[in-house]
C-alpha cells in the first residue's frame, strides 16, 4: 500500500511537472505567433499608407486642374458687355 | 530513512522545478497580452487607413467625373465665342441704323447661360445657334435698312437710248409704282446678251430693253416687279441660298422666286406658285428668310 501510493505519487508530481513544462513552451510559441502577427500587420499598415498616399497625389493634381477649367469657364472673354 | 528522504528530495525538486517555471510564465504572459494589444492597435489602424483610402478614392471618382463633364462643356465654348464675335462686328455696323436693344438682350441672356453652364454642352450649343440666329437676324434688318437708305445709284452712260425720254419715263414710272423709286433705272441691251427684256445688278440698278417701253402696263409691272424682287433678294443672298426651304419650295431658283415676289406684290405673271410658295416669298420683300 505504501509502495503504490509512492508509486501514484510520484507519478503525479512527474505529470504535473511535465504539464507545466508543456504549458511554458506552449506560451513561448504563443508569443512568437503573436510577434510574426505584429511583422505582417506592420507590413500591411505601411501598404495601405503607401496606396492612400499615391492616391492622395492623384487626387491633388485632379482638383487642380478641375480649378484651372473652373477659370477658363468663367472668363468672359470676347463676351459681349 | 534513505527512501523517505529521497522521494522528499524528489518531491521538493518537483516543487522547486514547477515554481520557476511558473515564476518564468508570468512575464512570458505579460509579453504576449502586451503583443496582442499592439497587434489591436495595428489592426484598427489599418481598417482606418483604408476606410481613409476608400473616402479617396469615392472623392477621386467623383473629381474624375467633374473633370469630364468640364472638359466636354470647354469643348463647345469656343464656337460660342466665335459666335459673338460675328455677332458684335454685325452689331457695330449695324450702330445707328436700326434698333439692335433686343438682340444685345437677347445675345446677354444666352451669355449668362454659357457662363453658368458646367456639365451639359448641349446648353452651350444651343446658346450658340441662339447667337447664329441672331447675327443673321440683324444681318437682315440690316440689309434692308441698307436697301432702304441706297441712294439711286447713278448709270455711268444715258439712261434711254431706243426708247426714248418717253419710253424711260414709262418704264420709271412702272418701276417707282411697284415699290422701286430707290432703285437705279437704264435702257441697255446687254441683259443676258440681249435676249433678256430686263435685268437687275447686285449693285442696285435695273436694265430694260428698249421694247419693254411699249409693253402693256399689266406686263410691264410684272416685269419691273420681278426685277426688283432680285435686287431684294440680293440683300439676303447669302441667307437665301442657305435656306433649305428655299430649296424646297423653290428648287433654289430666283427666277421662279422673283415671279412669285411679283404675284404677292400685285402683278402677277404668267407663271403662279401656291400659297406655302406666296408666304415665303412675301417675307423676301421685308428682308427676311424664313
Amino acid at each position: 500500500m505504501r509502495i503504490f501510493a509512492l508509486g501514484l505519487g510520484s507519478l503525479l508530481l512527474l505529470g504535473g511537472g511535465a504539464l507545466v513544462v508543456l504549458a511554458d513552451q506552449e506560451r513561448q510559441a504563443a508569443v512568437e505567433q503573436a510577434d510574426h502577427a505584429i511583422t505582417v500587420l506592420d507590413q500591411r499598415l505601411e501598404l495601405e499608407r503607401e496606396a492612400n498616399l499615391a492616391d492622395a497625389e492623384t487626387l491633388t493634381a485632379l482638383r487642380s486642374a478641375i480649378a484651372e477649367q473652373q477659370a477658363q469657364l468663367a472668363s468672359t472673354e470676347g463676351f459681349l458687355e | 530513512m534513505t527512501l523517505r528522504r529521497a522521494l522528499a528530495l524528489f518531491t521538493m525538486l518537483v516543487v522547486l522545478s514547477g515554481a520557476a517555471i511558473t515564476a518564468k510564465s508570468q512575464p512570458l504572459e505579460a509579453q504576449r497580452a502586451q503583443l496582442i494589444a499592439h497587434a489591436e492597435g495595428l489592426q484598427s489602424q489599418i481598417t482606418t487607413t483604408a476606410a481613409r483610402g476608400g473616402y479617396i478614392e469615392s472623392l477621386t471618382a467623383y473629381h474624375q467625373e467633374e473633370r469630364a463633364d468640364l472638359d466636354a462643356v470647354l469643348a463647345v465654348r469656343g464656337d460660342f465665342v466665335a459666335e459673338l464675335t460675328a455677332l458684335s462686328e454685325v452689331l457695330a455696323k449695324a450702330e445707328g441704323k436700326i434698333d439692335t436693344t433686343t438682340h444685345r438682350a437677347a445675345a446677354i441672356a444666352s451669355q449668362d447661360t454659357v457662363l453658368a453652364e458646367r456639365d451639359d454642352p448641349t446648353a452651350v450649343t444651343n446658346a450658340t445657334a441662339t447667337i447664329h440666329a441672331l447675327t443673321a437676324k440683324v444681318n437682315d434688318e440690316l440689309g434692308t435698312w441698307e436697301a432702304a437708305h441706297r441712294p439711286a445709284p447713278v448709270a455711268d452712260g444715258p439712261l434711254w437710248s431706243g426708247s426714248g425720254p418717253d419710253g424711260y419715263a414709262r418704264v420709271r414710272a412702272a418701276l417707282d409704282r411697284v415699290g422701286g423709286s430707290a432703285v437705279g433705272l437704264y435702257e441697255s441691251a446687254s441683259c443676258a446678251g440681249g435676249s433678256a427684256p430686263a435685268c437687275a445688278n447686285s449693285n442696285g440698278y435695273i436694265k430694260y430693253r428698249a421694247d419693254v417701253a411699249s409693253w402693256d402696263e399689266s406686263r410691264l409691272n410684272w416685269a419691273m416687279a420681278h426685277e426688283l424682287g432680285h435686287i431684294h433678294q440680293f440683300n439676303v443672298w447669302g441667307a437665301l441660298n442657305s435656306s433649305s426651304t428655299y430649296q424646297s419650295l423653290f428648287g433654289g431658283d430666283p427666277e421662279f422666286l422673283a415671279n412669285c415676289m411679283a404675284l404677292v406684290r400685285g402683278y402677277p405673271g404668267s407663271v403662279g406658285c401656291d400659297g406655302d410658295q406666296q408666304v415665303w416669298a412675301s417675307a423676301i420683300w421685308v428682308g427676311s428668310v424664313r
